[in-house]
Formats: C-alpha cells, structure tokens, sequence
C-alpha cells in the first residue's frame, strides 16, 4: 500500500478576541481544525498525511480554554469544518463542538482523556454529551495507558454518534506510532462520517 | 496431573501419508464418515472414563486429520463430550479471519457451559498454502490476530480495528464466551519469540511433536520470561502432547503399537512437501531458532529412542505411568494431551479405556 508523501505545516500567527494564537496550517480543501495546548510538538506524521487530501490548521489554545478557541476558529473564516482534539484536547473539540453544533461536521477524539476533566468542571455536561448528534471517531491505542481501550466503551455510550476504533499497536501517541493506520481511517471517516462502516476498497484481484 | 484425548480424525482407509497436499484419488466417503463416528466414538469414551479434557486441532490437505475446521468438530463433540473440557488447540490463526475465530470459540463455550480451552496456534508451514498467506507474515499476523481475539471476546461496545494485518470498521460479537473473561488461552511456545509473546501477554504454553528434553529447554525459557513479567504459570499452563498406546502388558502395548506403525507418522506434515517447507524456512517463518525449530520437527526413530525422548507412551498401565512421572519431572508440563493411534480399531478403544481407569486416577494424583 502506498501513501502520498506528508504535507509540510507552514507556521503563522493569528488573533483571537486579543489573544495570540500560534497556528500551523498545511493543504487544501474541507478543514480540520487540530485543538491543542501549548508547547505541543510539530503535527503528527498522520496530519500530515491527512494534508494530502484536506486543509490541516493546528491551533494552540491556552489550556482548556473552550471561549478563545472557539474564536481562533472563527478568525480561520471557516463556516464548516471537522475538529481534532487528542488527550485531554478531546475535552475541548467537544466543548466547542457542543457550543457550535451548526459549525462542526464531524469530530475526531484521539487518544481522548477527557471525560472525568469535563464532569469536573461541569456536571451537566457529560449527561448532555447525548444530545450531540455531530458524528465522532474516538481512537484508543492498544498500548496506551493514559486513554487505554478499556476507557472506550465511556465514549461510545456518553454519545449518540460515536465510533470507537482501536489502532492496533499504538500507544497514547496513536497519530505519531500508527500515523498510515491513523491518516487512513481518519480520512475515510471525515470522507463519509458513519458510512466508513462500510468498505468501499475493492476486492478485485485480477480483472 | 491431567490428560487429554487427542483423535486427529485420521482418515482410516487407503490414503497417501507421505505427501502433501495428499491427494484423494484413494479416497471413499465411506471410509471418511467410518473415520468420522470413530472420532467422536472415541472421544465419547474418552470423557465417559475420566479424561479431563479432549483435543481437537486444524490441518489441512491431508489424510493425517479431517478437521480442516476444529470448531465443527468441537460443536459436535458439544453433544457427545458431556465432562471433560474441549481444547481447541486450535485454529490456525494467522490464516483465519481473527473475529470469525472470536465468535466459533465463543459459541462452543457457550454451548458447553464454559468448558472450552482456546489454543490459539500458528499452524505448521505447509498451512500457509491452504489459504494463501505469506508465511513471513505469520508471526506478526499471529500477535495482532490474538491481541484482536480477546478484545473481541472482552469488549462490550462495537469497536473498530485499524491493525498492520486486519481491519474492522465494527466488531461486537454474540454470543460472549461463558467463562469470565474469556477461555483459558494457550499458544505454541516452542521458539524464543513465542516463549517471550506468551510470557509478556499471560498465555499457556504448549510443546508438541517435539522431546521432553527441548521441550523442557523452551519451557525453561517460558518460565524465567514468566518471572521478568512478574508471574508463575500454572502447571495446568504448560501442556505436552505425544503419542500415546495402552494395553495389558507391555509387550502387547509394543506389538500394536508396531503394527500401529508408530502412531506418529515417519514425516511430520511440515516435511511432507520439501520445497513448499524450503519455502516457508526461506521466507523466516521459524524465527531466529530456524534450525533448533526445523531439528525439532524431524526428530524420528525407533520406539525405544522414542520413548526415551518422551515422543510416545507405550506399555501397560504401570509402565506408562513411569513414563508420565518422567515427562512431569522432567517438563512440568501439568497437561499430557496424548495422540492415540486411530488405526487399531477396538485396540485404540482399549488403550483409551485402560489409560482413563488405570493411568487417569493415578496420574492426577501427580
């Protein structure tokens, strides 16, 4: 199997209600905005490869903070677009997804460690998770411990739209350890939401 | 100690067992359902005089065994076998969709109340060309193919999989497996790699057609990765299989078992088609033991030689219960699944009735 070459991110700055915010961009087309914290290394090996067929934009947002993201996204200008948030930045894609259901087509939780931060703060929020009906893919690595496979079935049923996909052999850095796996079924499910269940590869040998 | 009954569904008519594929020109159905209810005759008396569990196992192509699919026939031992527990040692996993494997074992458990022992194996190396898999493929499609299994067996929410080998969009079976949280599982651990696989994931080990004396080497090595993963198998977690024939007397035990033509075929499958085997090595199938793996597999003789290097038990009751102690104190093994010769007909009935009422209650003891 042979995979397009990663698209390179191009660094700039932008400004949200006043705050500064660092953002690296790569690609074209549809977007998917990638929610992260500071220091947070370059985007992943599977970004990269998910540029190849989309606008990749990620964004440093101050720690869990939901208000500037969400402005940061608005100064992208995009009236749609997917959110990516891993670890404990899956708390905040769908914080922002819950704000702005009409804004956000899908959202993709990698690694999400998420769950217990966000009844903490509120306890509300959880319980109303149901009522997103914006599609979702939560990724857990089979060797990750922060996010591990067990915690999956929380996600599954704390939402209406959630699938659960395990990335064999990746650990909490799926994106950086599985980065083909990752990119292949991201692509496919940000492509076709919940009809990725279903295989449209061909199983054509010799025609 | 414990025992299982092993009956390979060995084709008891006119057949080639030198080659590989075999070829059916000789075959009749006749002989094949005759081979068949002997089977599960056999393995009816088998649970009916004590043993604690019975063996069914996946070859293909060939006269040897006629379980391409051991989970048909562990279904339909569901209705003979009313005791002892059913090990499926086992499907062949890296050549067998790993979810459909999930749910076959889950099934038998379900039917038998909890009573399945799941063996999950690699298969010999001619297998690799009954479906078309590579076989240098065979050792990274076992692990992620096992690693799949029991998350399908544990996982009460559909999940997808994105593997190096396999890939589900959707996976949540029915029925679960009975037994919490899920069958026993057991692997060949013969080689290195899999002693060390079986150690960091908690798994049974099994030692088969091989010497108690390499046996015990690889078992040696199983243990000490065992303790640098912080635990002790069982001994019900190390299991033995050889050959095995029981009679009155040890002289009488030899002369079937001769007639017999050893139980144990002159070829182990793998060397029944040479290149396809040259092939397989080739292809670094064996690990970085290959000719430890390869020796191992070719290792034939005289009965004595082969009682002596633990391959078989012959003899009368007494002297087969010898020949237990020795394995146990040399191996450990705390599960002897013995192959019994299915071509003496009643004699093999004997010998699995002697072993179970005169062997059986003195070897639990052990």
């Amino acid at each position: 199997m042979t995979h397009p070459a990663p698209a390179a991110f191009v660094e700039s700055m932008i400004d949200a209600n006043g705050v500064r915010i660092r953002c690296r961009a790569a690609g074209d087309g549809e977007m998917l905005v990638v929610l992260h914290g500071p220091q947070e290394p370059a985007p992943s090996g599977a970004l990269g490869l998910i540029a190849a067929s989309r606008r990749v934009v990620a964004i440093e947002v101050p720690q869990g903070d939901a208000t500037t993201a969400a402005a940061a996204i608005a100064a992208l200008g995009s009236a749609r677009h997917a959110l990516w948030g891993h670890g404990a930045a899956a708390g905040l894609a769908l914080s922002v997804a819950m704000a702005q259901p009409e804004t956000v087509e899908a959202v993709v939780l990698v690694a999400p460690a998420a769950l217990d931060d966000l009844a903490a703060r509120d306890d509300t929020f959880v319980p109303r998770l149901k009522d997103l009906a914006t599609p979702a893919l939560a990724l857990f690595g089979t060797e990750d411990r922060i996010a591990p496979c067990e915690s999956a079935h929380r996600y599954r049923t704390a939402m209406t739209n959630c699938s659960v996909v395990m990335v064999y052999d990746a650990g909490h850095a799926i994106d950086t350890d599985r980065p083909e796996a990752v990119a292949s079924v991201v692509d496919d499910f940000l492509a076709r939401h919940e009809g990725f269940l279903v295989r449209r590869t061909s199983g054509l040998i010799h025609p | 100690m414990k025992a299982s009954l092993f009956c390979t569904t060995r084709y008891d008519g006119p057949a080639s067992h030198t080659v590989w594929p075999a070829p059916t020109d000789t075959y009749t159905a006749e002989w094949a359902e005759k081979s068949m209810q002997n089977t599960l005759e056999r393995f009816r008396l088998g649970d009916e005089v004590g043993f604690d569990w019975v063996t069914v196992a996946e070859h293909h192509f060939a006269p040897f065994s006629m379980t391409p699919n051991p989970m048909v026939m562990a279904a339909a031992l569901t209705n003979v076998v009313k005791r002892a527990k059913i090990a499926i040692l086992g499907p062949d996993i890296p050549i067998l969709d790993p979810v459909r494997v999930a749910e076959e074992i889950a099934m038998v458990d379900t039917m038998t109340g909890g009573r399945v022992i799941a063996g999950l194996m690699r298969g010999s190396a001619n297998e690799y060309v009954t479906y078309n898999v590579n076989p240098a493929e065979s050792r990274a499609r076992f692990e992620e193919s096992l690693r799949l299994i029991r998350m399908a067996w544990t996982q009460t929410q559909p999940f997808g999989w994105q593997g190096r080998y396999y890939e589900y969009r959707s996976i949540c079976i029915w029925p679960r497996p009975v037994q919490a949280p899920h069958p026993q599982i057991y692997m060949s651990t013969a080689s290195p790699e899999a002693g060390e696989f079986a150690a960091r994931h908690r798994l049974g080990a099994g030692f088969a057609f091989t010497t108690v004396q390499i046996a015990a080497e690889a078992a040696k090595y199983y243990r000490e990765q065992c303790r640098i993963h912080g635990w002790e198998p069982e001994p019900e977690q190390i299991i033995y299989r050889l050959a095995m024939h029981v009679a009155d007397t040890d002289d009488q035990a030899f002369e079937e078992m001769r007639t017999a033509g050893g139980a144990l075929p002159a070829v182990g499958l793998s060397f029944r088609n040479r290149a396809v085997e040259q092939a397989v090595a080739g292809s670094g199938y064996y690990g970085r033991d290959i000719e430890g793996q390869r020796g191992r597999l070719q290792t034939r003789g005289e009965m004595r030689d082969r009682i002596e290097r633990g391959q078989v038990l012959v003899g009368s009751p007494d002297t087969v219960l010898q020949q237990v102690r020795r394995i146990r104190d040399t191996l450990g093994a705390g599960v002897l699944d013995l192959v019994v010769a299915s071509q003496l007909g009643d004699k093999t009935l004997r010998a699995i009735e002697l072993f179970g009422t005169k062997v059986l209650p003195r070897m639990h003891e052990l």
